[in-house]
C-alpha cells in the first residue's frame, strides 16, 4: 500500500485496523537500535551470558518469547554504553560479578553454570531481600517527573529487574505480542469488560 | 509577482494566536505576511507520533545528560518533552534568560512554526463574567474592559471552527460551548463523578474539553487514539496552526509566511504615532531587514510579544513600544499546580478503558462562587483521571518468572488522580524586564523575570489538597496520598497579563479591541493582553480574543481610521 494511500485513509476518518510493522515502516526512517548486526560494547561475552541468562528468568518465554528473544541484553547494553554515567556503569558490572561471587559460594559455579533450579533458588534469594529491603511502597502521585537519576541507583537486584522490565516491555514482542497493544487504536472507551483486544493479548 | 517589503498586515509569530490571526486576516481579504522565528514543521517529516517505542534508541528513557545540558528547563514539562517531541520544544542554552535569585520561573516554550500549538494540553474552555468582573468586584488590578457577551460570539465562532469536543453541563461558571460529542470517562472517573453529585451539592466532575475531534470536522479526521498528541498529529485531529488555521490562510492564497525570522523591534513613526515597520534578523544569515506594513499584530507568545514592545524603544517610548502606562512587562500572572490527590479505587476488576485518550477529567471551580471563602479569593479547577496501572507496576513488587510475567499481562489497580490549577492574583510586583546588555544569539537583549506566588495562591494551594484528599475519599478512593508542593510559576505554560487590557491607557498597555492605546496601528492577542488569570486553560479565549480583534482591525481600514 502506497504511502498516500494510507495518509487518504486516515484523512476520511476510516477506522483503521491494526497497523502491521510494514505499514509503520513507511512513517518512519527505519533503522534499528537492537537486533541483527549490534555488536556489544560493554558487556564481555561472559557478562553478556549472564545478563541473557538472568533477564530470561526474570521474563521467561510463556505462550510469548521471553527476555532473551526480545533482546533484553542489548538494549542493556546500550544503556550502559551511552545513558548510564561512570558510576552507574561501574555499580551495574559490580552487581553482575557478585551474582557470580554468590552463586560461587553457594554451587562452586558461576551463575551460567549453574543448575537451572540452582538460579531460580539464588534469584529468590535476592528478590526476597529486595523485597524488605524495599518496604512498603507509596504511590506517588499522578504528574510524577519520572526519577530518571533513579533508574541505575540502589539495591543491584532491582535496577536489574526494572531494566529488564522496560527493555522487554518496550521492545516490539514486548508491547505487540504479550500485552497486545496497538500504536493506533482506533477507538476510545472507558469501561469494557476485560476480553481480547482489551486487556487480554 | 514582484517581491516586496510591504504587506497590508504583519503579524508576528505563528503559534496559536498568530495562526488565528493569519487566518482571520488572509480571509478578509488583506495581504499578509508572517514572520516566524523558528523553522518550517513538515508533518510527514518531523510528526512522530506513531514511532513505535522500539525504534528509540533508549526507549523512552531519552538522552539523559544531552537533555540536562540542551534542554534543562524545557525537560521539567515532562509529559511533553520527550525523548520523541524535545524537537518542539527550545534550546535552553541558546534561548537563555535570568530570573531574580531565589524567585524561579520555568519559562517553557517551542520555537517552530506552530509553536506551543502543536504541544499545547488542548484543553478548552470557556471563561465567565465570574473572570471578567473578578478585579473590579475584588479590587485587584485594573477592570476587564470586556465582559462575556462581548466574547461570547466570538467563543462561538472559534469554537465551530477548531472542533471542541465535551459535554455541556449548564454550569454558571463554565458556559457550554458549540461540542462535538464528548470522549469516554472511565469506570472509576465514573463512579468518582456519581459520588460528587450524591455528595456535594456544589461541585461536579465532568469529561475534560478538548480541542480534539471526536468525529470528522472540516475535511480533518476524527481522533484515533494514539495518545501522544504533542509528537505531531499526521491525521490534524487536535487543533494547531499546522492543522487547522495556517491550511484556512495559505487556502486564500494572501498568506507569506517567513520562518527563521527572528523579530528585533518594532519600528515607531513619531509623525503618523504608528508602527511603521519591524525589523527582522534572519536566524540563519544573521542579515538584518525590514518589512512594512498597515497594521502590526504580536502575537509571538506572551513573554516574547512584551519583550519585543520592550526592546522597540524611541524618544517617544523609551521604556518601551506603547509604555505610556508604564505596565509594559508588569502585572505578570501563571496558575499554580503541584495540589492534589490521588488514590485507588475498588471495583470494576473486570473492566478496563479502550484507547489512549488524549484528555482527562475536569471539576470545574466550585470556590468562591456562591459561597465566599474565608481565606482565598478566586477559585481553582481539577484536572486528572482514572486508570489501570500496568506492567510498570512490577517493578515496586516481588517475584519473577511465568507466574510474574502472566500476572503482569493482567492490568493493575484502578487508580485515580486529581490536580489543582488555581488563578493567581495579578500583581504589579511579577514582572518581566530587558537586559539591554545580555543578548541573545542574534544580538536580541534578553529578559529578566521576577515573579513569585503571593499569600492568596498558597492559602489556595493548601485548599486544593484538601479538597482533592476530601473528594477521593467520598468517591471510595483507599491509600489516599495528597500532595501540596508548589510548582514554580511558568511550568503551568500559562503565563500571561504583561501588556494588559483595561479602560484606562494610564493603567493598561491595549483597550477593550487589543489595540494599544498609544498606537493605533498595533495589536496583541495572546496571553500578554489578559487582566487577570482565571483558573482555566487560557488558549481557547486568546482564540476568541485575536479573532475579534481581527474584525475590529479590519472594520477599522474599511472605515479608513487606520
Amino acid at each position: 500500500m502506497q504511502r498516500r494511500d494510507i495518509l487518504k485513509m486516515l484523512a476520511t476518518g476510516a477506522v483503521l485496523p491494526v497497523f502491521s510493522s510494514p505499514m509503520v515502516a513507511f512513517f518512519r526512517e527505519a533503522h534499528a537500535q537492537t537486533g541483527a548486526g549490534y555488536k556489544l560494547r560493554t558487556l564481555n561475552p561472559h557478562q553478556n551470558s549472564t545478563v541473557v541468562v538472568l533477564t530470561d528468568l526474570i521474563i521467561p518465554e510463556t505462550d510469548t518469547p521471553g527476555a532473551k528473544a526480545a533482546l533484553v541484553n542489548e538494549f542493556i547494553d546500550v544503556i550502559l554504553t551511552e545513558w548510564a554515567n561512570d558510576a552507574e556503569r561501574q555499580n551495574f558490572l559490580q552487581g553482575l560479578a557478585g551474582i557470580d561471587k554468590q552463586s560461587q559460594e553457594l554451587f562452586g559455579k558461576d551463575f551460567v553454570d549453574a543448575t537451572p533450579q540452582q538460579q531460580v533458588t539464588l534469584l529468590r534469594a535476592m528478590d526476597d531481600y529486595a523485597t524488605t529491603e524495599r518496604g512498603e511502597y507509596h504511590q506517588k502521585h499522578g504528574n510524577t517527573v519520572p526519577e530518571l537519576d533513579a533508574y541505575l541507583k540502589g539495591n543491584f537486584y532491582d535496577i536489574f529487574r526494572g531494566i529488564t522490565l522496560h527493555g522487554y516491555y518496550t521492545s516490539e514482542i514486548g508491547f505487540t505480542k504479550e500485552l497486545g497493544l496497538q500504536i493506533i487504536p482506533g477507538a476510545q472507551h472507558g469501561c469494557q469488560k476485560l476480553g481480547a483486544g482489551i486487556g487480554e493479548a | 509577482m514582484a517581491a516586496t517589503n510591504t504587506y497590508d498586515a504583519i503579524i508576528v509569530g505563528s503559534g496559536i494566536t498568530g495562526g488565528w490571526a493569519a487566518k482571520e486576516l488572509t480571509e478578509k481579504g488583506m495581504n499578509v505576511l508572517l514572520l516566524e522565528a523558528g523553522r518550517t514543521i513538515i508533518p510527514e517529516k518531523d510528526y512522530v507520533e506513531h514511532v513505535p517505542v522500539w525504534e528509540l534508541k533508549y526507549r523512552g528513557w531519552d538522552k539523559r545528560a544531552e537533555r540536562a545540558g540542551t534542554q534543562p528547563i524545557q525537560r521539567e514539562c515532562y509529559y511533553a518533552c520527550d525523548e520523541y517531541s524535545n524537537k518542539f520544544f527550545v534550546n535552553d542554552k541558546e534561548n537563555p534568560y535570568a530570573t531574580e535569585p531565589g524567585k524561579k520561573f520555568s519559562w517553557i516554550r517551542g520555537r517552530q512554526v506552530g509553536g506551543k500549538s502543536l504541544t499545547w494540553g488542548r484543553q478548552s474552555y470557556r471563561w465567565s463574567d465570574l473572570d471578567f468582573e473578578a478585579n473590579l468586584k475584588d479590587n485587584v488590578a485594573v477592570d476587564w474592559p470586556i465582559r462575556y457577551a462581548d466574547i461570547a460570539p466570538w467563543y462561538d465562532y472559534v469554537e465551530e471552527f477548531a472542533g471542541i469536543s465535551g459535554q455541556a453541563e449548564g454550569l454558571p461558571q463554565l458556559p457550554d460551548g458549540k461540542f462535538l460529542p464528548p470522549m469516554e470517562m472511565t469506570c472509576v472517573e465514573l463512579d468518582m463523578r456519581d459520588a460528587l453529585a450524591k455528595k456535594f451539592d456544589d461541585r461536579i466532575m465532568t469529561i475534560g474539553r478538548s480541542a480534539v475531534l471526536t468525529r470528522v470536522h472540516k475535511g480533518r479526521a476524527a481522533c484515533h487514539y494514539c495518545g501522544v498528541c504533542h509528537r505531531g498529529c499526521i491525521t490534524g485531529s487536535y487543533f494547531s496552526s499546522i492543522s487547522s488555521t495556517l491550511p484556512a490562510a495559505y487556502k486564500t492564497g494572501k498568506l507569506t509566511l517567513r520562518p527563521y525570522s527572528v523579530v528585533h523591534s518594532l519600528t515607531f513613526d513619531p509623525k503618523t504615532r504608528k508602527v511603521s515597520g519591524v525589523r527582522v534578523i534572519d536566524a540563519q544569515s544573521r542579515n538584518a531587514m525590514e518589512f512594512k506594513a498597515r497594521i502590526f499584530f504580536v502575537n509571538a507568545s506572551a513573554l516574547e510579544s512584551t519583550r519585543i514592545l520592550l526592546n522597540s524603544t524611541s524618544p517617544e517610548f523609551p521604556n518601551g513600544l506603547a509604555n505610556s502606562s508604564g505596565e509594559l512587562g508588569h502585572n505578570l500572572m501563571d496558575h499554580h499546580m503541584g495540589a492534589g490527590a490521588s488514590g485507588a479505587m475498588p471495583g470494576h476488576e473486570d473492566k478496563m478503558p479502550f484507547g489512549n485518550r488524549p484528555n482527562g477529567i475536569y471539576i470545574p471551580r466550585f470556590r468562591n462562587v456562591k459561597t465566599k471563602q474565608k481565606d482565598f479569593l478566586r477559585g481553582y479547577g481539577y484536572q486528572g483521571g482514572g486508570s489501570r496501572e500496568g506492567w510498570s507496576r512490577g517493578m515496586h513488587m516481588s517475584g519473577f518468572g511465568a507466574d510474574f510475567k502472566n500476572s503482569l499481562k493482567k492490568p493493575g489497580q484502578w487508580r485515580m488522580g486529581i490536580g489543582g490549577f488555581g488563578e493567581c492574583l495579578a500583581s504589579h510586583d511579577n514582572y518581566l524586564e530587558v537586559q539591554k546588555d545580555k543578548l541573545d544569539a542574534w544580538g536580541i537583549p534578553t529578559i529578566k523575570i521576577n515573579c513569585a506566588w503571593g499569600d492568596n495562591e498558597r492559602a489556595m494551594s493548601r485548599d486544593i489538597a484538601v479538597q482533592a484528599a476530601e473528594m477521593l475519599a467520598a468517591a471510595g478512593a483507599r491509600d489516599i496520598s495528597v500532595f501540596q508542593e508548589m510548582s514554580p510559576p511558568g511550568l503551568a505554560i500559562h503565563e500571561m497579563g504583561a501588556a494588559r487590557m483595561g479602560r484606562d491607557p494610564k493603567t493598561s498597555v491595549l483597550n477593550e479591541h487589543n489595540q494599544a492605546h498609544d498606537v493605533k496601528n498595533l495589536f496583541l492577542t495572546d496571553g500578554a493582553c489578559m487582566v487577570s488569570n482565571s483558573c482555566v486553560n487560557p488558549s481557547l479565549t486568546y482564540m476568541a480574543l485575536t479573532a475579534r480583534a481581527c474584525d475590529f482591525a479590519v472594520s477599522q481600514i474599511k472605515k479608513n481610521e487606520l
